[in-house]
């Protein structure tokens, strides 16, 4: 792949119309967010942890079901999400359940890493395997369309936890996003998602099988309101402080938790299907949300450019790649 | 009327008072509402002020500050009268 121009304060890569560097090489959005910080307003980030955790607790109150669970904590086995479980269990005091949901490319360190929690911090477990992403993914790679994955994978597995929260009476997900993610507005993706939005809907127009996907790719934010508007998300990181070091440290010590030896980037929880993912995503937009995160936690000043640069310049390989293409059941040559 | 959108408002969020609930203070870029919360007041919207507000059409951005909700209602009530 060519080599591009990197902001010389974050690690966002030049993009024709949507990432600019200016003559002192530094991007539009570090350049943004300079003008924020200059006129900052109130923010919920900067008021103090009491009060959020108060915030969090009348939240959870209003929230709860009539069923067995107080909330339900969707586990991939990374550490966020276990890190989510394990407030909700210990910090906040409640009996939340499990959810384990599989897409079919989790690697062995999930499964283990999510056994050892719901043993340990004595919790209900939900596992769930689905092939809906495998066989989803199959026609998405044959059709050489502009496609975001991650984006399809977390809408649907959005979709299917919510689904299973209905089935238990739980209105309340404990999600685990980290600082770089979702409740910080994360404009310079949604042109991504929208565009991979579309050419899913036109996608589905010729396969049936997935008609009833349709509706959510639509319009997202509309569809999760409409079908599950009882279910609120909420990420116990807003209201909480950890340092990513500790969080690690913690699930080490107290639920045996292990870093996985093989994904991308390296030292991540992230799924097998990551790598094909990453590589496409940077081939047909630029970058893709580990860009954008890590850039995001380099403007805050949690990490230093150079850590955030060797993280994404993790190697993909073509073994990698052939790997996750095998598993799908998809040929190689729709990478040319 | 921006006294009875942040009355919705502060029925539906732990995180604010009444005090710090200013007109043009940045409600979701600013983490103290998020969109649930959001998709929970549209049904308070639609009631107070006779408005078709369907959850298909909804743009986050028009509920970004009180300013920005009243700008919206009007536009929208000006295309139902
Ligand atoms: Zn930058």
């Amino acid at each position: 792949m060519e080599q591009r121009r990197i902001c010389s304060r974050c690690a966002m890569p030049e993009t024709p119309g949507h990432i600019t560097l200016d003559a002192e090489g530094v991007c539009n959005l570090c350049r943004r967010d300079e003008n924020v910080v200059k006129g900052k307003s109130a923010s919920f980030f900067g008021m103090d942890s009491e009060r959020k955790i108060q915030a969090l607790k009348n939240k959870l109150a209003k929230r709860r079901g009539g069923g067995k669970y107080d909330c339900a904590v969707a586990v991939s086995g990374g550490k966020d999400s276990l890190m989510a479980l394990y407030i909700a269990k210990k910090e906040l005091g409640l009996n939340p359940l499990g959810i384990f949901l599989d897409n079919g490319f989790s690697i062995p360190e999930m499964y283990e890493n999510i056994q050892n929690a719901s043993d340990i911090l004595n919790v209900d477990l939900i596992m769930f395997r689905t092939n809906t992403m495998k066989n989803l993914f199959r026609v998405m790679l044959e059709s050489r369309m502009e496609l975001y994955y991650c984006r399809v994978c977390h809408l649907l597995l959005d979709k299917f936890i919510k689904d299973i929260c209905l089935q238990h009476d739980i209105h309340l997900i404990l999600g685990g996003y980290t600082k770089g993610q979702s409740y910080i507005a994360q404009d310079e993706l949604f042109w991504i998602y929208d565009l991979s939005d579309r050419n899913m809907l036109t996608l589905l127009e010729s396969h049936p099988e997935f008609a009833d996907l349709a509706e959510m790719f639509r319009n997202p934010v509309g569809y999760f309101a409409k079908h599950y508007k009882s279910i609120e998300q909420i990420s116990p990181f807003k209201y909480f402080d950890y340092d990513e070091d500790d969080i690690i440290q913690l699930l080490k010590n107290e639920l045996k938790f292990k870093v996985p030896a093989y994904s991308w980037p390296k030292n991540s929880t992230n799924c097998m299907f990551n790598f094909l993912a990453q590589y496409l995503a940077r081939k047909q937009f630029g970058y893709s949300q580990h860009e954008t995160e890590m850039s995001g936690i380099v403007r805050s000043g949690e990490m230093t450019r150079e850590c955030a640069l060797e993280t994404l310049n993790s190697p993909i390989t073509r073994a990698d790649l052939q790997n996750v293409l095998n598993i799908v059941g998809v040929s190689e040559e729709i990478l040319d | 009327m921006k006294e009875k959108i942040k009355a919705i408002i502060l029925e539906n969020t732990e995180m604010l008072t009444a005090e710090e609930l200013t007109d043009d203070l940045q409600l979701i870029t600013s983490g103290f509402i998020d969109s649930f919360e959001i998709i929970q007041m549209i049904d308070r919207f639609e009631q107070e002020f006779h408005v078709a507000l369907p959850l298909e059409d909804i743009e986050l951005s028009d509920f970004e500050s009180v300013n920005d909700i009243e700008r919206m209602l009007l536009a929208k009530g000006e295309k139902s009268a």
